[in-house]
C-alpha cells in the first residue's frame, strides 16, 4: 500500500498574477519582473 | 537603541558651507502576499536624484514567518549574504556598510519556500549622498577619522614616554598586538 501523497494547497489566485511591493522611504525599488507592481506609499 | 559610532560621526560632519554632509534615511519594501513558492527579485537604487547611499544596516520585520523564505543580497556582482531567513535571522538586525549608487544598484532575491502564502517585511538604514563631491568628502573624513585616532595613540604614547622621563606613573598600557 503505497501513502498517499499530500496535497498542496493550489496557489492563491493573485488579481491578474500580480504581486505588489509596497515601498516606503527614500531609496528608489524596482523589478524586472512584469508580475511584480511596485506601489509606493510616501 | 544608539547609532554605531561612524555613522553618528557621519552624520555630525558638515561641508565647507555649514550644511550637513550626509543625512539619515529610512526604506521599507513591503509584499502582504508573495504566492507559495514563488520568488521576487528587486533592485534598489538611490532616489530623488541623490548619487548614492550608504546602507548601514537592514532588519525584517518581527510579523514574519520564521523559516518562510530563502533570500540573497548581491552587490557589485557578488552576494553579500544568502540563506533561510530563520528565526535567528529575523530577530538580529544585519550591519554593515553597502554602497549603492545609480550605476551600481543593489539586488535582492526573496522566494517563499513554503506551500502558503508569506507577508514580507524588510527595513534598510541608510546615510544619503547627494552629488559624487559629497561622497569623496565622506571618503576623505573616513580617512581623517583613521588619522585622529591614531594622532590620539601617538599622544597617549608620548605622555607615557614623559611620564617614564620625569619618573612619573604610568598610565595602563593596550596588550601587545593592540587587540
Amino acid at each position: 500500500m503505497t501513502t498517499p501523497k499530500p496535497k498542496l494547497p493550489p496557489p492563491v489566485n493573485i488579481k491578474g498574477g500580480q504581486i505588489k511591493v509596497i515601498v516606503s522611504g527614500g531609496m528608489k525599488v524596482t523589478s524586472n519582473d512584469p508580475r511584480v507592481v511596485v506601489e509606493r506609499k510616501d | 537603541m544608539g547609532l554605531p559610532y561612524v555613522v553618528e560621526y557621519l552624520l555630525a560632519q558638515q561641508r565647507p558651507g555649514g550644511s550637513y554632509l550626509v543625512r539619515q534615511g529610512g526604506n521599507q519594501v513591503l509584499i502582504p502576499i508573495v504566492p507559495p513558492y514563488t520568488e521576487v527579485i528587486l533592485q534598489v537604487f538611490p532616489g530623488g536624484g541623490d548619487y548614492a547611499e550608504l546602507v548601514y544596516e537592514t532588519y525584517f520585520s518581527s510579523e514574519m514567518v520564521p523559516g518562510a523564505f530563502f533570500a540573497w543580497a548581491q552587490h557589485f556582482g557578488a552576494k553579500s549574504s544568502e540563506g533561510v531567513l530563520t528565526g535567528g535571522v529575523l530577530a538580529n538586525p544585519l550591519n554593515g556598510f553597502v554602497f549603492v549608487s545609480a550605476a551600481q544598484p543593489a539586488l535582492a532575491l526573496i522566494r517563499n519556500i513554503t506551500p502558503l502564502n508569506q507577508f514580507y517585511c524588510g527595513h534598510a538604514f541608510s546615510l544619503t549622498i547627494a552629488s559624487e563631491e559629497d561622497y569623496k568628502r565622506v571618503l576623505e573624513t573616513l580617512d581623517r577619522l583613521a588619522t585622529s585616532v591614531k594622532a590620539e595613540r601617538l599622544a597617549q604614547e608620548a605622555v607615557n614616554l614623559l611620564r617614564v622621563l620625569t619618573g612619573g606613573a604610568l598610565a595602563p598600557q593596550p596588550p601587545i598586538g593592540g587587540s
